[in-house]
């Protein structure tokens, strides 16, 4: 009586377009590898999504590169053939771009590319960190994210493993002690007023704030960051920091100053947290991001 | 706000999240860069971002070497309005063009609008414009009429009006309305209908200055035929020209104008005006008119023959729009009077009437000054009469005689009674005014061209020979060998002794 398939035939036959349109039965993938690949995607970023709102996910992800990935870390030849024909050179270039030097920069590939091959077992079978790539965005930037986060990482490490030589080469054994003179603390009613004004802040905002003023990124890659040309962001930082001088203002009035002893508190503290922003950032950054800034 | 910033760096480094908050993997990452994220999932990893500093550092990373994108093909320009296709360069050329026109239209007329919204101006086209049927043949009246708002030309305009005046000026008027006549009866037979008649009329009302000269004091004695061209102040030619060179006959102090050289003259016209050398260099014309009479502006044929040109004219002339070519600011018939004869009188009139002159010292040169330089023509310039026009005499004293031709080269006595009183010395004729003088002090005068005598007693205590004449509307200077000066403000009736 009925003319229309079942949902799970529906689901086998939208399933079997997916499959069609990622091309990966020419990377030796099977509909029934693929079908797990997929509900594996959807477990990850979509678990409570209807069959009808999986479906919906993954039309929009990159079916024919996931494929390629996914045959990839199965080890079919013909895909390792293609991966390598479209992405080796490219995974040079980017990580080129990333270190600004060649050595590095090959380095940073050859140990790249021999995590996406699998270099370590897990029961009995390679693990490529291509199983890890999950179609939301294009492989290649999938590949210069990796290569971002693996470059970070990298230099981190290197931070905290300074050798005693090194250490000696930078003179910490001649650094001064701490000083006994506790630095007066900020006022807290001044950190409250500007941890209130900050939360009343976007995401996007903090980001830019953020950015600009922790990272001392340039307005260009700020821009290129939140996807607004640099002018907006010019414009938006001198907005947001009238707007926040003028909620702290405000803040510190409502927390019992009046609009001199506001302006006083605001001005006075600058001298300390002016040390204590110095140490903080030198804390929390990576001397190799430093050294990038200087190239952009 | 130098100080928010660095409170802002503290509390933000305070806000960062520690190693134990979970970031976003490299798969949301990208699709965060590529902008394929669902908004709730972007503004996630960006309050993500505002808080974790090695994330910020991971895209910051890879966005900057992410490949830019392809510029895209354009399939269709972009759609113009209408109305900017026609802004193409030809259409701008073709405005420019325009803009160029206009413009130069306006700077050639400006000048015009301007003379003639002047208030003689506008009273010449009130009376041109209240007898609109008269505009072909204008009635004396109406000439005078026009004669007091225009300029130097129409100042000369026939005086019928004037008959009423004195006696004496009536006289004077006579004679140079004979004169005016035989000038205006030459062009008029050049031209066929009322509106040549008119501009001939013009042009002839302008020819004699001692019919202008005796009109009135205020009447410009100076004048010439320079047509006026754009490069020429026509404000100054046609408003001021006049008015500037009018004599004061009543300022007796005046020094007499410089009495120029045949030499000195050539050279004045080489240095002046090379136009003017060129014109003086013509040789006669066949016709017996005046040579000088070509500097007159000629009147454009066209104008003049079809009826639809001549009401044109008529209306231009009604509205004030004159040509400038055909408004002469100097007179032609400052060169043209055949009374002055000699070449002596015409480099004087040419010299007065050069615009550098004028605006350089227009005060000084009055009416006794240029009948100073008139007096040339009584002996030393009388070689070259045949240069003047025909129908005036010529003057000389020869031997003590006074001579008189009449273009022909014939010399004849003008005065044989006088042979046996008085020996000639100095004749000075305007027209058919002459002024002349002899030995004794002896002084006569005729009005007819010497057809008539008056003799003319300078006062009791004159002596000496008559060296010198210089005679303007009325007032007459005379000087004589024993160093006297007599001087006539009424034509010769009364003498005074200014100097001796």
């Amino acid at each position: 009586m009925s003319s229309g398939p079942r949902p799970a035939e529906a689901n086998a036959l939208s399933l079997k377009g997916l499959f069609e349109k990622s091309g990966g039965e020419r990377y030796g993938l099977t509909l029934q590898a693929f079908g797990v690949v997929l509900e594996q995607v959807a477990v990850k970023y979509v678990p409570q999504a209807s069959p009808q709102q999986k479906l919906e996910f993954w039309r929009d992800l990159k079916l024919e590169e996931l494929a390629l990935a996914r045959a990839c870390a199965a080890g079919h030849d013909a895909a390792w053939q293609a991966f390598l024909t479209r992405f080796r050179e490219k995974l040079y270039d980017i990580a080129r771009g990333i270190t600004k030097e060649d050595s590095s920069a090959r380095d940073l590939a050859d140990s790249l590319y021999a995590d996406l091959y699998g270099t370590s077992e897990k029961e009995g079978r390679r693990v490529s960190r291509l199983n890890f790539y999950m179609g939301r965005g294009s492989l290649e930037g999938w590949l210069r994210t990796v290569l971002a986060q693996e470059f970070v990482n990298r230099y981190r490490k290197t931070k905290r493993l300074v050798s005693l030589e090194e250490q000696a080469e930078e003179g910490v054994q001649f650094s001064a002690t701490p000083s006994s003179v506790p630095v007066s603390p900020l006022d807290s009613r001044l950190g409250a007023a500007l941890d209130e004004a900050l939360g009343l802040l976007s995401g996007e905002d903090r980001l830019v704030l953020a950015s600009y003023y922790l990272d001392d990124r340039t307005l260009t890659e700020i821009g290129r960051m939140v996807g607004v040309h640099e002018s907006t962001i010019s414009r938006r930082l001198e907005k947001l920091l009238k707007g926040l001088r003028k909620q702290v203002l405000a803040g510190l009035v409502s927390r019992g100053m009046n609009r001199a002893q506001a302006e006083e508190t605001l001005e006075a503290d600058v001298r300390y947290l002016q040390v204590d922003v110095t140490r903080k950032l030198q804390e929390n950054r990576p001397a190799a991001f430093q050294q990038d800034k200087g190239s952009d | 706000m130098a100080e928010l910033p660095n409170l802002l760096r503290q509390r933000l480094a305070a806000t960062e999240t520690g190693e134990t908050q979970a970031h976003p993997d490299a798969d949301t990452l990208t699709a965060y860069m590529e902008q394929s994220l669902a908004p709730a999932e972007s503004k996630t990893v960006v309050a993500h971002l505002a808080a974790c500093e090695p994330c910020r550092e991971v895209v910051a990373l890879s966005q900057a070497v992410m490949t830019q994108p392809e510029t895209q093909t354009v399939l269709a320009p972009a759609p113009v309005a209408r109305w900017r296709k026609l802004f193409t360069p030809v259409f701008g050329a073709a405005a420019s063009v325009a803009a160029m026109a206009v413009i130069a239209f306006m700077v050639l007329q400006l000048p015009q609008k301007n003379q003639q919204q002047g208030p003689a101006g506008a009273t010449t086209n009130s009376a041109a414009t209240n007898n609109p049927a008269n505009l072909p043949a204008p009635q004396p009246a109406q000439e005078t009429q026009q004669a007091k708002g225009d300029s130097a030309v129409d100042q000369a305009a026939p005086a019928e009006p004037k008959a009423a005046a004195p006696t004496q000026q009536a006289d004077a008027l006579s004679s140079a309305r004979s004169d005016l006549a035989t000038s205006a009866k030459e062009t008029e037979a050049r031209l066929e209908d009322s509106g040549r008649a008119r501009a001939a009329k013009k042009l002839a009302s302008a020819a004699p200055t001692t019919a202008a000269a005796m009109q009135s004091a205020n009447s410009p004695v100076v004048a010439a035929a320079l047509p006026k061209k754009d490069y020429i102040n026509t404000n100054f030619f046609s408003s001021s020209s006049s008015e500037n060179i009018v004599p004061d006959t009543r300022t007796t102090n005046l020094p007499p104008a410089p009495v120029p050289q045949l030499g000195a003259t050539n050279s004045a016209f080489n240095t002046a005006n090379n136009k003017i050398a060129i014109f003086a260099d013509l040789p006669a014309n066949p016709a017996g008119n005046s040579n000088v009479r070509l500097l007159a502006p000629p009147l454009p044929p066209e104008h003049l023959g079809c009826p639809v040109c001549k009401i044109m004219q008529s209306t231009a002339h009604t509205l004030g729009f004159h040509s400038p070519v055909k408004t002469p600011a100097l007179r032609a018939g400052a060169l043209s009077s055949s009374a002055l004869g000699g070449p002596g009188m015409f480099s004087g009139a040419i010299e007065k009437s050069q615009p550098a002159e004028l605006s350089a010292a227009p005060a000084r040169a009055d009416a006794d000054s240029f009948a100073a330089s008139s007096s040339l023509s009584g002996s030393a310039m009388a070689p070259s009469a045949h240069r003047s026009d025909s129908a005036a005499p010529i003057w000389k004293v020869v031997d003590g005689k006074l001579m008189k031709s009449s273009g022909q080269s014939q010399w004849e006595d003008a005065y044989p009674v006088a042979s046996a009183i008085m020996e000639f010395s100095f004749v000075n004729a305007r027209g058919n005014d002459v002024w002349a003088g002899g030995s004794h002090a002896s002084l006569i005068h005729s009005r007819d061209g010497g057809q008539t005598w008056d003799t003319v007693k300078l006062g009791d205590n004159a002596s000496g020979a008559i060296v010198s004449i210089i005679a303007g509307t009325m007032s007459v200077q005379v000087k004589t060998s024993d160093n006297q000066t007599w001087a006539s403000a009424d034509g010769g009736k009364t003498w005074n002794l200014r100097g001796q």
